[in-house]
């Protein structure tokens, strides 16, 4: 398994040190010829083509390394989020979790991060807010994961469609995995999710 | 006319880079190498050129080592290091060996062009790998910190990654957290790297 990860994480590493550098080379050729003729509008667009590939292949790079991370439990991949979050320089997370591990089972793990990853996203996009904190706690039945934010906020009825839409879909991805997942939020007055996990039997007591 | 030398085992991209630079028109590449010791040779002989542009990976000798060479014996060239890699630890072992910029292989012409000219003039630079520091604008304010944020910081400035700087100062992780939590606060910085920029221009790790 440890000797698996690490293949993977090198191979992954490869493809963006090498297909990265010679994308970065095209661009820099680009670059000159957009120099050399600039009447060429067309050469400036294929250079911001190439300029996004490099863009999207280090967005999956991340994202592998991202779910590597899960590999060794979610509170490792929730930390990354919340590493690339401050790297950011727009918010200051908080992170408060009060155990060292959380035993959730691995399928479920990875739904729960893909609900954080769209938490983020959300917030980035839409709150305008500065300050973030997210709380995990448990009980003997449950964990308890908070994400508050100091956002603009909403009114939950009169919100677009088009935020429901993201919302409702979060929900449901969270009873998939028998979670619930709940909002609080008023205009001015910042936004905070909540999502409840019921411990299941499956779930791994202890660091794989 | 800014001098340049340009350094990486890449050889197409040095070459492209290097006649992008020239027909910027305020550069002159002077010197290019494929690693750090084919640099300190024409350094030895030559007078150093008033900048370097540094790849960090690469063979026999790589970009760390030789920007520490590079701060050591020539005082007046300055360093900008180029590279794929976005890893802080990487960014973070520039900027100790004396790096004054960091940019990506990928970086926009007039942005790389704002970043040489910066670095010339005031002698570093800052972009999204290297965060301009709020610190620098309430220098007048002292800030406290305990012994313990201290020996974090110094840690931070080494390649030891949270768990290992836990392990090495027998503490758990999340007591480092905390450590880490309020150094940033204080610091009013957000990540390692804006804690390794303090820490190297207060002198609490020596460059």
């Amino acid at each position: 398994m440890e000797v698996q990860e690490h293949t993977f994480q090198h191979i992954s590493q490869e493809i963006h040190d090498s297909v990265g550098q010679m994308l970065s080379l095209a661009k820099l050729n680009l670059s000159i010829l957009a120099m050399e003729h600039q009447h060429l509008s067309a050469v400036k667009e294929i250079r911001d083509q190439v300029s996004e590939s490099i863009h999207q292949l280090r967005q999956i790079s991340m994202g592998i390394q991202g779910d590597r991370l899960l590999e060794k439990g979610l509170l490792n991949g929730i930390e990354f989020l919340v590493q690339q979050m401050r790297k950011t320089g727009l918010f200051n997370m908080q992170l408060d979790a009060e155990m060292e591990w959380i035993a959730i089972n691995k399928n479920d793990s990875v739904f729960i991060y893909r609900i954080f990853q769209e938490l983020m996203q959300n917030i980035i996009r839409h709150s305008g807010a500065t300050d973030i904190s997210i709380t995990i706690q448990q009980n003997p039945e449950q964990y308890l994961f908070f994400v508050r934010d100091n956002g603009h906020g909403f009114s939950i009825n009169t919100q677009n469609p088009g935020n429901g839409i993201g919302l409702r879909s979060m929900q449901q991805r969270a009873a998939l995995i028998g979670a619930q997942l709940s909002i609080e939020s008023k205009p001015d007055e910042g936004t905070l999710v909540s999502i409840t996990y019921k411990k299941k039997s499956d779930d791994n007591p202890g660091i794989s | 006319m800014i001098t340049l030398a340009l350094v990486d085992d890449h050889i197409l991209f040095r070459k492209s880079m290097a006649a992008l630079l020239e027909l910027m028109g305020s550069f002159k590449v002077v010197f290019q190498a494929s690693n750090g010791k084919e640099l300190i040779t024409y350094l030895e002989q030559q007078a150093g050129p008033d900048l370097i542009l540094l790849d960090v990976s690469m063979p026999i000798m790589n970009g760390p080592e030789t920007c520490k060479w590079i701060n050591k014996h020539c005082r007046e060239t300055k360093v900008v290091a180029l590279s794929m890699l976005r890893s802080e630890t990487v960014i973070i072992s520039m900027l100790t060996n004396g790096a004054s910029a960091y940019l990506l292989k990928d970086t926009e012409p007039d942005e790389l062009k704002r970043i040489l000219i910066e670095v010339h003039e005031k002698g570093f630079a800052h972009n999204d790998m290297v965060p301009r520091p709020a610190f620098r604008q309430q220098s007048t304010i002292p800030i406290f910190l305990s012994d313990q944020e201290k020996l974090f910081i110094q840690w931070a400035c080494t390649d030891k990654t949270h768990k290992e700087i836990a392990n090495i100062l027998n503490l758990s992780p999340r007591t480092i957290d905390g450590y880490r939590d309020s150094v940033f606060k204080k610091l009013q910085v957000n990540s390692r790297v804006g804690i390794v920029l303090y820490a190297l221009r207060n002198g609490i790790v020596p460059l």
